[in-house]
């Protein structure tokens, strides 16, 4: 098994009541992104509801999003870890997206009650990889009712040094 | 290519010799309890950048020169601000 640094990309909090991307992540150039675990849930409604979302849904064209920023939404799982090799910006690694782009192939889909969440833990065979360059993204697949959302990625970068 | 922020000015905290860094990320400096009539609500966090890479290969990677440079504005007063940044410019990087 390739051993590579683990990082998470976290939104920390949004209020999203629209089918948008809540989260994207555009793989960096020195080598491919594995994705270990996606989580959609919220924290301010008690609500009942049932949604589907795409946990991994890949992009041919990027969502124009809220730019992530390293170590408030990339985090290390190791402290002493390099930076991530994601690329950060607003049409790349980012979260909300207010413009979104081009969806591709649908890899991960999840029906879900908005009281739980869903989360998703990939068997070591299921681990879903985004190529150098690559995009991926979290969307509802439907509208769902106003609520603070945490959307998550944790993800493992294969890369050389 | 992708943009890395680059700072010629970093002051070693303990030999007090200034090197060149590259930006990695932010890391908290300051953490205050928040209270209302002395019940806990929360805490405010105050963050400021890192710029531990001594080589772009190791700097956080911005996909866009306009990206590194909103970063550099450092629009969040949580985040130090642009001050934070004074100095700091965008350099290309190959990979």
């Amino acid at each position: 098994m390739f051993i590579g640094p683990c990082f998470t990309l976290k939104n920390l909090g949004v209020t999203i009541a629209t089918a948008i991307t809540a989260l994207q992540l555009k793989a960096g150039t020195n080598g491919p992104v594995e994705v270990l675990r996606a989580s959609l849930g919220q924290g301010s409604t008690a609500v009942s509801a049932q949604y589907a979302a795409a946990l991994v849904i890949r992009k041919t064209a990027a969502a124009t999003v809220t730019i992530a920023v390293a170590g408030t939404n990339v985090l290390k799982q190791n402290p002493v870890n390099p930076a991530s090799d994601l690329s950060l910006g607003t049409a790349a690694t980012g979260f909300t997206a207010s413009a979104e782009g081009t969806d591709g192939e649908e890899t991960l889909t999840r029906a879900f009650n908005d009281l739980n969440g869903a989360e998703w833990l990939a068997s070591p065979e299921e681990r879903i990889l985004v190529p150098q360059g690559g995009i991926i993204g979290m969307k509802f697949k439907v509208a769902p009712q106003s609520a603070t959302r945490y959307a998550e990625y944790s993800f493992r970068e294969l890369r050389g040094g | 290519m992708r943009f890395v922020i680059k700072n010629p000015n970093v002051v070693d905290p303990q030999t007090r010799e200034v090197h060149t860094g590259y930006f990695t990320e932010f890391a908290i400096t300051k953490s205050v309890e928040v209270r209302l009539d002395g019940a806990l609500l929360g805490t405010e966090q105050t963050r400021g950048p890192l710029f531990e890479a001594q080589s772009p290969k190791w700097a956080t990677k911005f996909d866009t020169q306009a990206d590194a440079e909103l970063q550099i504005r450092n629009e969040f007063k949580n985040h130090g601000g642009p001050e934070a940044f004074a100095g700091c410019v965008v350099q290309s990087f190959e990979g």
